[in-house]
């Protein structure tokens, strides 16, 4: 006969989420998955850090730069590169392998064209006067997608 | 500058020198994002999580809807819609979620929606599931809109890029 295992030796634990994260939006049609929030965090560094240096502006509607920012934010949990969200490929993992549309990405290095509007030069008639953009900016205008 | 590349026979609308950018209400964040079509989805900021109970009717009429205009539709149906009996234009808006210019477009679209009423088809694509339909359209920058002609001996015309209101008037009017 096997000896049974006490049962007073159970260490329950309960998995307490350290950090209030919204619940995935899974209503039983097709889920659009969200980005881990480190990766947002890494974009949003990112994009500030690249307004910055290349003397380009946010847009006026900051939902804009958010929408752009966890995109690339997504690209990077499943591809493992920033590749520009604004597009359609052929072969994502190649592209992202190739580097051309890895924010950020040729055209913008090259001529600061970015037709995300993530960073705008000051010409644009989009362009705001910020170069910032907090983790609730991203949070409160991605609310409800 | 958006770019915006006309393929096909249309000759180039001029673009107005300084086209005044869509009034962007940006205190009112929900009111801007479209997701899906299906309505009773809650906002993350709402307090229920069940879907919807009417208590009463919502108000009905010409200018009140309870879903959006613009409405999300498979390949199989665009392809129906395509090769069905029409006599109004087409307009095909293909994005994707986390492209934010395409936010910017499916608010025009929404507004050109309630602007033409019958007078226009608008629907829209995701690229993310409709794969293969995108890549058949070959949509490469996003957003980009087909405008398919009633008339079956006209050629689509296909924009890419955020384009002005205007421009997409002009096109509905004169080159459908």
């Amino acid at each position: 006969m096997r000896a049974l295992q006490a049962s007073t030796s159970y260490s329950v634990s309960f998995a307490i989420p350290s950090v209030a994260r919204p619940p995935p939006r899974r209503h039983g049609i097709v889920a659009k998955v969200e980005p881990t929030e480190k990766s947002v965090e890494i974009m949003r560094k990112f994009s500030e850090q690249y307004a910055r240096k290349s003397g380009t502006y946010f847009c006026v509607d900051k939902g804009v730069t958010s929408v752009v920012i966890k995109g690339l934010a997504e690209h990077k949990d499943t591809l493992g590169a920033p590749l520009c969200p604004c597009r359609h490929y052929d072969d994502k993992a190649a592209e992202a392998q190739q580097g051309f549309w890895n924010c950020p990405c040729v055209p913008m290095r090259e001529r600061k064209e970015c037709h995300c509007m993530l960073f705008l030069t000051p010409d644009n008639d989009f362009a705001g006067q910020e170069q910032v953009i907090s983790l609730e900016e991203i949070k409160e205008t991605t609310a409800n997608m | 500058m958006q770019a915006a590349i006309f393929s096909f026979s249309a000759p180039p609308p001029l673009l107005p020198p300084n086209f005044s950018p869509i009034s962007l209400k940006t205190h009112q964040p929900n009111t801007l994002f479209f997701t899906s079509t299906i309505s009773n989805r809650p906002s993350i900021l709402s307090t229920h999580t069940l879907p919807r109970k009417l208590i009463c009717k919502p108000p009905a009429g010409k200018y009140l809807s309870d879903d959006y205009l613009v409405k999300k539709i498979s390949s199989k149906e665009v392809q129906e819609l395509v090769k069905g009996e029409r006599n109004v234009p087409l307009i095909i808006d293909f994005y994707a979620t986390w492209c934010g210019p395409c936010i910017l477009m499916a608010q025009e679209l929404e507004m050109l929606a309630v602007e033409y009423e019958n007078n226009a088809i608008i629907v829209k694509v995701d690229t993310d599931d409709e794969y293969e339909f995108a890549r058949d359209m070959q949509v490469r920058g996003l957003p980009t809109l087909y405008f398919i002609s009633p008339d079956p001996n006209k050629d689509a015309i296909r924009t890419e890029g955020l384009i002005p209101i205007q421009m997409m008037r002009d096109i509905l009017d004169n080159e459908m």
